[in-house]
């Protein structure tokens, strides 16, 4: 742009137009008091409209967090496992007395050692208070044949027997080695257990023994190492030989870009055809064809888990993108260093398999600008380049490989926003990009 | 003195001058009259945000906040029209600048309306540039455009506003 300095009538204009002045209304004062009182009653639009955004922003999220709660509501053997271990604690809590009956006790001790299978040996059952018969019998019970326990036959007679053995019960002999409809029948006594007890029971059983009763503990804390590449190449589908026409005659070291004020063409003797360069300028901007390679990005990130579901994640990344102008071949490589912050949901968490999804804003800073001298960008040093900002979601996936490393994989989409004059890259062209990013995890839990 | 009192002195002080600020980018009266008073309010509400930095600091803090009032109100309403480059109707080889002494003799009304009539694209980028000392990129990011087009418009506004001095010049 000329320098308005060189201009002596547009100072003088500017000085005419610094002292001028226009008639204010002269009841104008009222009318502005007036509303100026109104103003600190009420809160101002924007401020509304703000809290609306944010609002609105949290009530996603939360729908978000109600549906991943759905989603991961454990299922019915999880919750036997867990409720089975909050009684264990409760039984080995020899100084608080349990607040259930005995025998209901016993048969959450029953339960306990059938969903623990081998985590649970002899040791655990003794300290159960059960009599030493009843802790060999369950002990052995799921070492030595535990599909048997699929049977309700086979599951209600040691059960029926920890009963017996473990309760002051005066009926207790008489339901040894009944089926447990058979042992409430007999039984008159409130505290043995009931029928639908007995059925829960053996539901427990059925549900537990196929999958080896094993209680997975969630990885509270996690590290993650990731190693990303981006997608696609040369989306800009753009091809106009306006630029090659507009460039024509000019030689080839030319500083056509350099048009700032104290740039080539402001300078005196250089700006006669300045309206055409600015128009090439223009042209170039509008039409020239780029080739993008895909982005890399790398980094390290931590995560944190939030209880058995939510997560949220941080960590630094760097992101490299080069960019080519096909017309005059000259290339741009950018790095950028930026810092997301993500929250998630774990979707799906078993046995060595894990799937996860979530969402994610990222800040990023230009470190790095390589380019070619006739690469048309107007930013000379990284400082001056606008920060990128982006939000998105994925999905990844996991499989624990060796102890607690695990390899993963997460597609992404985000949403690139280019505030301003952003420099020439793929996020320019294609603010919306797909990435995918592979890596290791190390879970410290 | 409160914050409603400074404001009364400065609307006494300097309506005048505040409300030419904001004809200089709405030119329509009524409209710019109601960004003056906007711009009063805002004033008020976000007065806890001026520093006192001596002799003219309130003057520069309220064009500013006048500026931004219609900047505001141009992006809300006339965006495309704003970012849209309209035909150049003035050639600007025939465009010779006129001289400083014939601009001295114009009315500052009659600056004001020459810079009125100015399509409003070119308009706003010639007030930010040569009366607020925006920079280039500042008025590329403020309007959303590309500096490239930001000095086409200068351009523009720059051999329009000359022509006219000079077909005024003729006349008189």
């Amino acid at each position: 742009m000329r320098n308005k300095a060189d201009d002596k009538w547009i100072e003088a204009l500017s000085q005419r137009v610094e002292s001028a002045e226009w008639d204010s209304p002269e009841t104008g004062w009222d009318a502005v008091r007036a509303r100026m009182e109104s103003a600190e009653a009420a809160p101002a639009g924007r401020k509304v409209h703000r809290r609306f955004i944010i609002g609105a922003a949290a009530a996603c999220l939360a729908a978000i967090a109600a549906g991943g709660l759905f989603l991961l509501r454990p299922s019915e053997d999880e919750i036997v496992g867990l409720a089975a271990n909050r009684e264990i604690a409760a039984a080995e809590d020899t100084d608080a007395p349990a607040m259930i009956p005995a025998e209901e006790s016993a048969a959450a001790v029953t339960t306990a050692i059938a969903a623990s299978g081998p985590y649970v040996g002899p040791k655990d059952a003794t300290r159960c208070s059960a009599t030493p018969e009843t802790t060999t019998g369950y002990a052995d019970a799921p070492n030595a044949a535990p599909v048997s326990a699929v049977s309700p036959d086979a599951a209600s007679a040691p059960q029926s027997e920890s009963a017996a053995g473990t309760n002051a019960a005066p009926d207790a002999d008489s339901t040894d080695n009944k089926p447990y409809a058979e042992a409430d029948a007999a039984d008159t006594d409130s505290h043995a257990p009931s029928a639908s007890a007995a059925a829960g029971n053996r539901l427990f059983a059925d549900n537990i023994v196929p999958t080896g009763g094993k209680i997975r503990r969630p990885h509270r804390y996690s590290l993650s190492i990731n190693a990303t590449g981006g997608i696609g190449s040369d989306l800009s589908g753009l091809s106009v030989s306006k630029f090659d026409a507009a460039m024509a005659g000019e030689p080839s070291d030319s500083p056509v870009f350099d048009v700032s004020p104290g740039g080539y063409y402001s300078k005196p003797g250089n700006a006669a055809n300045y309206e055409e360069i600015v128009q090439n300028v223009v042209t170039l901007e509008k039409d020239n064809s780029y080739d993008y390679l895909p982005p890399v990005q790398f980094g390290v990130y931590a995560r944190l888990g939030l209880g058995r579901i939510l997560y949220v994640e941080t960590g630094v990344g760097a992101e490299i993108l080069h960019s080519t102008a096909k017309s005059i071949g000259a290339s741009q490589t950018l790095t950028y260093l930026g810092i997301p912050i993500g929250i998630g949901a774990n979707i799906v968490n078993k046995d060595n398999f894990y799937l996860y999804a979530g969402t994610e804003a990222g800040w990023a800073r230009c470190i790095d600008q390589k380019k070619s001298v006739h690469f048309p960008s107007n930013y000379t040093s990284c400082k001056e380049i606008p920060d990128l900002f982006s939000a998105g979601g994925k999905i990844g996936a996991g499989y624990n490989v060796w102890n607690h490393f695990s390899l993963y994989f997460e597609p992404s989409v985000s949403y690139h926003f280019c505030r301003g004059e952003m420099p020439r890259t793929v996020y320019n062209a294609h603010p919306l990009y797909p990435a995918v990013k592979a890596g290791i995890r190390y879970s410290l839990r | 003195m409160d914050r409603l009192e400074v404001l009364e002195k400065a609307y006494a002080d300097l309506g005048g001058y505040l409300l030419a600020v904001c004809r200089r980018y709405v030119s329509d009266a009524d409209t710019s009259q109601d960004l003056f008073q906007d711009g009063f309010v805002a004033a008020y509400t976000h007065f806890h945000q001026f520093s006192d930095r001596g002799k003219g600091s309130l003057k520069a803090w309220l064009t500013r906040i006048m500026v931004n009032t219609c900047l505001q109100y141009l992006r809300k309403g006339d965006l495309k029209k704003l970012q849209s480059l309209e035909e150049c109707t003035v050639d600007a080889t025939q465009c010779e600048p006129p001289a400083a002494e014939t601009v001295e003799a114009l009315s500052e009304t009659q600056i004001l309306e020459m810079i009125a009539e100015l399509p409003i694209g070119e308009r706003t980028v010639f007030n930010m540039y040569v009366f607020e000392d925006y920079s280039q990129q500042e008025i590329a990011r403020a309007l959303g455009i590309k500096r490239g087009a930001v000095a086409m418009r200068y351009q523009r506004a720059r051999n329009t506003l000359a022509s006219k001095i000079r077909a005024y010049e003729k006349q008189s």
